[in-house]
């Protein structure tokens, strides 16, 4: 992850969930925050999808939270059959064009954000990462390790749990 | 058919994932139908939707032209890949599509613009691009 110093705020947003209840970001203050642009027709984010659903329900007591961000242009009549059937526990809130401009674009799928607790974008991954990857840079951002020897240890004790 | 020459066609550069090659004009006469060899090449790496494929398939459609239609697209077999547990139906590397546009039997002597719309949807084993367009034009000349 990015050192403190180097690390920009995330930008707002509001957007709905499926109950069409308004999300921000602001919602999350405090948290780590999985930020996940995906779409249902994009083959390598359902790879990491049963990931970040895993880490919701390992780290959520922790502080942590996945929200992922559809960018289904057809929205919820496609999205909520696929949550359902893909058994997602974490929220989704349905994406535009506006809300992706002011996360650079978001070209290309899967985007994730890893957000740490101050809401500031600790790291970016544009495509399909590993799934060590996001858990070292989650784990990293709960502990507040932020030292390179912090990293390390971190990095480590979660090799060693894999 | 008409030979393809070294028409090529570049688009939205940073998104460029497919190329388009197609012959640098056509002739057809009054109520004729002519065939149009086009080739796609794809970026190393990527595939799109083929034109079966369930959602964002690739999908042809010539813009509003008093002097032509689009009477028919051949496109290849597709490919099947795997990818998160499903197999998806696709094109990728290189192939031909042949379009045949039908004169009208009214159309206006002299040469006019065919513009279609290329829509596709693109991906690597790692990443999507969100859905695109591009254009392909096709000078007509239309003769007695």
């Amino acid at each position: 992850v990015k050192s403190d110093s180097t690390r920009k705020a995330a930008p707002e947003f509001a957007l709905k969930d499926a109950d069409g209840k308004t999300v921000t970001l602001a919602d999350y203050k405090g948290k780590v925050v999985l930020l996940n642009f995906w779409a249902t027709w994009c083959g390598p984010c359902k790879i990491e999808i049963p990931w970040f659903a895993d880490f919701e329900q390992k780290y959520k007591d922790r502080g942590f939270a996945v929200l992922g961000v559809a960018m289904d242009e057809e929205g919820w009549e496609v999205i909520k059959p696929y949550l359902e059937q893909s058994k997602v526990n974490y929220r989704v809130i349905l994406g535009n064009d506006t809300v992706a401009g002011l996360y650079g674009g978001v070209e290309s799928l899967p985007t994730t954000f890893v957000l740490d607790r101050n809401g500031k974008i600790a790291s970016t991954h544009v495509g399909l990462v590993s799934k060590s990857d996001y858990e070292n840079e989650i784990m990293q951002l709960l502990e507040g390790a932020t030292s390179s020897a912090g990293r390390s240890a971190v990095v480590a004790a979660n090799r060693a749990a894999n | 058919l008409l030979p393809l020459t070294a028409q090529q066609i570049d688009f939205n550069s940073l998104r460029a994932v497919v190329r388009l090659s197609a012959p640098e004009r056509v002739a057809a006469t009054r109520n004729q139908s002519v065939t149009v060899d086009v080739v796609a090449t794809l970026k190393d790496g990527y595939h799109i939707n083929s034109n079966i494929a369930p959602t964002y398939p690739l999908k042809i459609s010539l813009a509003e032209n008093a002097a032509a239609q689009l009477q028919n697209v051949i496109y290849p077999a597709p490919k099947s890949h795997k990818l998160a547990g499903e197999t998806l139906s696709v094109f990728d590397g290189e192939f031909r599509l042949k379009l045949t546009f039908k004169v009208a039997p009214n159309a206006p002597i002299g040469r006019t613009l065919l513009t279609s719309k290329v829509n596709y949807q693109a991906c690597d084993d790692r990443a999507c691009l969100r859905p695109d367009s591009i254009q392909l034009k096709l000078p007509l000349d239309i003769r007695n």
